[in-house]
């Protein structure tokens, strides 16, 4: 079995254990690479029927082309799709220049609370990658949460041999991480090998393209000529910047992605 | 092929060793070394060291948690990768405290290899055998000894000399061997990524160099058909069975049992999406269409029907137990073994061992302490299809649980004639 079917097949191992073993589970589609990858292995996973919801947690601060690629293949894909927002916190104005910290932390933490609580989900499956992060390559596959959403780092299940902890406190649930141990370099490849569609944002226009993608406020695009799938393999092989370099709720302070994870954030 | 390269394979190295033996301090020295990091990386590095004094942490590169290096210390495992011409490594940190060690497990049970670190100047401590000893329950066979701190005993090829033969017989005694001995300084960086002038007399390779001599784990030997039923979807009015092949060949067409009751069926659609398939090998995902439809549940096994399927109710383990509340004899607990989820009852504890002294501390205990290991005896309440664990390790090792958690993990050593 070759490399990438190792990890596909490990993957689809984790999605249908997810399911099985706690049934009222949803998916967080941010529409990025990662979670669209995720989303086509939930598809292999359940042969072209995922028998679960899809969610998007929609900031409105997204790109445009983000929303395109969402509506387009919702349909295709015959997605059951829940559009999570935090209307209050939109309507009084959160943005970015309130803090980026606030923001992510009304815009997606909040909006996420409130979906879970209103369809009542046991487990969020999430295509976080453990070289994405140093906060994210502390996590485990079924990762338990809180009412609140927090996250108890210090304290955290044994697992092993895709043996994991899936029993739940009434108001607690699980974040279930199927790519953890996927490369972005793996992604792309196996984006390549699948002919697994992603938005036009990643390839290079004029000199530039995004690396990774989120809020249209908070992304920024990295120097490149990758206009291709196949080039941005290529670029990945030699390149010396990192992958979130571009994303601005990493920088504010050291400590934020653990402060955003520990709160609930993704 | 899709690739004009062929994929770097990737070897993921679990990292063991005593509190402040200097594992994460290691796996910094080689990520800045092999410039396995990017620029800005390497950079947020500098910039956070500064605020804790002038040096730059090389720890702080798995020490991501603030907790962790305002306290200077691992608290749970991480994972990153080291680059090099011949193939990446995944480098799995983890905790050196007693305390952590369920997350010193979790992340080597991933890991095809180890590197276990020892400092020169304090020699074997408490938990450098117990980290030995789950790296052998973990079934990790290659492994790499690195003696770390060379400049606090001045270089002295005595004190390596002297560590060396000590681990080596403890590894001996475990059926362990070191593939190489390399001693270093992971802050001074000898024999890191190139030989050290410090040490002359030391004629192996450089810790790098070493790392290539570890190969990947062979894979299992089982050839007899073992599918854990996983899951039961109903799609367009039938029933589909979801699994993943632990061992055999599955043919389209071909008839085969389900363990416990052993009733016949055939197998007369494999399902990958998006196709149908003739044949499905082993760690493949499959669903199944069977006829005739018999009931099945999760944990039920499919199996082929050439061999004989004996359920021994009586099996052996040797376990490894994390939790405060000793595991006593005639407790009954919950184990799971693939998807199977039966309730065991501890009949006997053959033996009580201590892991950080690689010994027996007791013939026919009455229990098993937190952070202790055993070999027990013990009766499943209801059928589970088990394994030897040589023979075949996804049907052959198992955790345990109680109170809905997981507070024990065992691999099988034999079954006993059902009485």
């Amino acid at each position: 079995m070759s490399y990438l079917d190792a990890l596909e097949q490990e993957s689809i191992y984790i999605i249908r254990e997810a399911y099985s073993r706690l049934r009222r589970i949803g998916l967080m589609w941010s529409i990025g690479k990662d979670s669209t990858t995720l989303l086509w292995l939930c598809r292999k996973a359940f042969l072209g029927k995922i028998p679960f919801p899809a969610i998007h947690i929609d900031t409105g601060y997204k790109f445009k082309e983000i929303y395109a690629f969402r509506d387009r293949y919702t349909y295709e894909f015959g997605l059951d799709l829940i559009i999570a927002q935090n209307s209050a916190a939109r309507s009084s104005g959160m943005s970015p220049d309130k803090g980026k910290f606030a923001c992510c932390n009304a815009l997606k933490t909040q909006a996420l609370k409130d979906c879970l609580a209103e369809h009542q989900f046991k487990a969020l499956l999430l295509a976080i990658r453990r070289d994405e992060h140093g906060i994210r390559a502390k996590e485990r596959t079924f990762s338990p949460r809180d009412a609140e959403q927090r996250w108890d780092y210090q304290n955290q299940p044994l697992e092993l041999w895709n043996q994991c902890q899936t029993a739940l406190a009434a108001d607690q649930h699980l974040r279930i991480h199927p790519l953890l141990g996927w490369r972005e370099i793996d992604v792309w490849r196996y984006i390549l090998k699948e002919k697994i569609p992603v938005v036009d944002l990643y390839f290079a226009k004029n000199g530039q393209r995004y690396r990774s993608i989120g809020c249209e406020t908070c992304c920024s695009p990295v120097d490149s000529n990758a206009d291709s799938v196949r080039k941005i393999i290529r670029e990945l092989e030699t390149t010396t910047i990192s992958e979130r370099s571009g994303r601005a709720q990493d920088k504010e302070d050291a400590y934020n992605m653990q402060k955003l994870r520990s709160l609930g954030y993704m | 092929m899709f690739f004009r390269k062929k994929i770097k394979e990737i070897l993921h190295i679990a990292l063991a060793g005593h509190v402040d033996h200097g594992k994460s301090t290691l796996i910094g020295r080689l990520l800045i070394e092999t410039d396995s990091l990017p620029a800005d990386k390497r950079a947020e590095l500098k910039k956070v060291s500064r605020e804790f004094g002038p040096e730059t942490e090389l720890a702080f590169l798995t020490d991501q948690l603030k907790e962790e290096r305002q306290r200077n210390i691992t608290i749970d495992t991480s994972e990153i990768i080291l680059k090099t011409r011949q193939r990446d490594y995944g480098l799995i940190d983890n905790p050196g405290h007693v305390e952590f060690i369920k997350n010193m497990l979790t992340g080597s049970s991933r890991a095809d290899a180890a590197l276990l670190i020892i400092d020169a100047q304090e020699g074997i401590k408490d938990q450098t055998f117990r980290h030995v000893y789950l790296l052998k329950f973990l079934d990790i066979q290659n492994l790499i000894v690195a003696l770390n701190k060379m400049d606090l005993v001045q270089y002295d090829k005595t004190a390596y000399h002297k560590v060396s033969r000590e681990i080596t017989t403890a590894l001996e005694g475990l059926g362990l061997e070191a593939l190489h001995l390399v001693p270093i300084s992971a802050r001074g960086g000898d024999n890191v990524t190139r030989p050290s002038q410090a040490m002359p007399w030391y004629q192996g390779p450089c810790l790098l160099k070493a790392l290539q001599d570890l190969k990947p784990p062979a894979r299992t030997k089982a050839r007899q058909l073992r599918i854990p039923v996983q899951d039961i979807i109903q799609q367009d009015g039938k029933n589909l069975i979801l699994g993943r092949i632990v061992s055999g060949i599955l043919k389209q067409g071909q008839k085969v049992r389900i363990f416990p009751g052993l009733q016949e069926t055939h197998v007369s659609e494999i399902h990958v999406y998006p196709g149908q398939k003739h044949e499905a090998l082993p760690a493949e995902n499959v669903a199944l269409i069977l006829t005739p439809d018999v009931y099945l549940q999760r944990g039920s096994v499919i199996v082929g029907t050439e061999e004989n399927v004996q359920a021994t109710d009586r099996l052996t383990g040797s376990i490894f137990w994390m939790n405060p509340r000793p595991l006593k004899k005639g407790a009954t607990l919950n184990l799971r073994c693939a998807t199977q989820n039966v309730q065991v009852r501890i009949d006997s504890i053959r033996q009580r061992i201590d892991p950080a002294r690689l010994q027996i501390l007791e013939e026919d205990s009455d229990e098993i302490s937190n952070n202790q290991a055993g070999i027990v005896v013990l009766s499943t309440l209801g059928p589970c299809l088990t394994e030897c664990h040589t023979d075949s390790p996804d049907l052959g090792r198992f955790i345990l649980e109680l109170d809905h958690h997981i507070q024990g993990a065992g691999i099988i050593l034999g079954h006993h004639e059902n009485e």
